[in-house]
């Protein structure tokens, strides 16, 4: 689906690429949508901006226009849905969009959950989730919990630092960006705060999707 | 008593199995200093046992954190250097760390790491680092 193929977010997962790329699934209020978006052109860029994230629209067709609106509609669905659903069904949802891993992972953290610690919670869990399944292309964290039940993220390089992202209750992140090595004898730059996850993408970002991956 | 633990000793802190990252090395929620926690991370001095080794004094503190807390299999400890631990977070981030001994009844190996703030992600994130799977070691 040339659309797809031309926008700068990658989808690795099947069920979400398969919406986007033909009719077959659509029920009659989304081809209602689809030819309403079909009149309306432009609605691509204001969808785009509502959701955040940095997409190149000028390079997507009409037709991969519309479907392309059609999986970030979608997509808003499934993080809105999430926000009311249980840990088990988080996980599952987690599943459902082939973030496979990430699903057992958290729920290997759950079965070793000791009695002393902090229950996980919940709208950290639900949180993570959404994070997850809305950048669900990007180098994968690893997953642990603070010992206030909030999920952590935290990605790794052996060379260029480490980026960790605590997830609030307040659906907020709390990240903090360490550039270098602990062992090189110099002052390490700093980049921390507490941001909805799409702002906190803004800033950590590059480190996720660019620096990870060397 | 309460005194300084050498640079060239160890310290030992036991990170829960929620807290270990997928190579079963320590992510930074298992040094982060918490609030309740009186400004003191809670780890166990090596060589509280002995001069031994490191090998050599791990068993004691696992038989020490036993008697004290529910220990889970999966459960590791990770092994710091003290001097390097200071050093580290002293250059990269211009914190003064301080690990100390603080004996509690029947756990004459407890110390504290202080120094810096409660939920300081920055101290937290450098020592977690510092850990490889070289200096880790089953907790039970």
């Amino acid at each position: 689906m040339t659309g797809m193929q031309r926008s700068t977010r990658s989808v690795t997962d099947e069920r979400f690429a398969r919406r986007t790329e033909s009719g077959a699934d659509m029920d009659g209020a989304d081809r209602l949508w689809a030819s309403l978006l079909e009149s309306f052109a432009p609605t691509t860029a204001r969808y785009t901006r509502r959701t955040g994230d940095i997409y190149n629209t000028a390079s997507i067709s009409a037709f991969g226009g519309v479907t392309y609106e059609m999986a970030v509609r979608r997509l808003h669905h499934d993080i809105e849905a999430i926000a009311h659903m249980s840990d088990r069904e988080v996980i599952n949802e987690l599943e459902v969009n082939g973030l496979a891993g990430v699903a057992k992972r958290l729920m290997y953290l759950y079965d070793v959950t000791e009695e002393d610690e902090e229950d996980i919670k919940l709208d950290s869990l639900r949180g993570f989730a959404a994070f997850m399944i809305k950048n669900r292309g990007m180098y994968p964290p690893q997953i642990t919990v603070t010992d206030d039940g909030l999920i952590q993220a935290v990605w790794k390089h052996p060379r260029q630092g480490t980026l960790v992202m605590d997830f609030q209750e307040s659906g907020d992140v709390k990240f903090t960006l360490l550039y270098g090595r602990w062992d090189q004898g110099t002052k390490r730059h700093k980049l921390s705060g507490e941001l909805h996850p799409d702002q906190a993408m803004l800033h950590v970002g590059y480190f996720i999707h660019k620096i990870m991956g060397t | 008593m309460t005194a300084d633990i050498r640079d060239a000793d160890h310290v030992a802190r036991y990170c829960s199995p929620r807290k270990l990252e997928e190579d079963r090395t320590p992510a930074p929620s298992a040094f982060r200093l918490r609030c309740r926690d009186n400004c003191c991370l809670s780890v166990n001095w090596l060589e509280c046992f002995g001069e031994g080794s490191v090998d050599d004094n791990i068993p004691h503190v696992r038989v020490e954190l036993r008697r004290h807390y529910e220990i889970k299999e999966s459960g590791r400890l990770a092994v710091l250097n003290v001097g390097v631990a200071k050093r580290a977070v002293k250059e990269t981030r211009e914190v003064d760390i301080s690990v100390r001994r603080d004996p509690l009844d029947g756990h004459r190996s407890h110390a504290c790491v202080g120094g810096y703030h409660a939920n300081n992600d920055d101290v937290a994130t450098t020592l977690s680092e510092m850990v490889g799977e070289h200096n880790m070691h089953p907790a039970v």
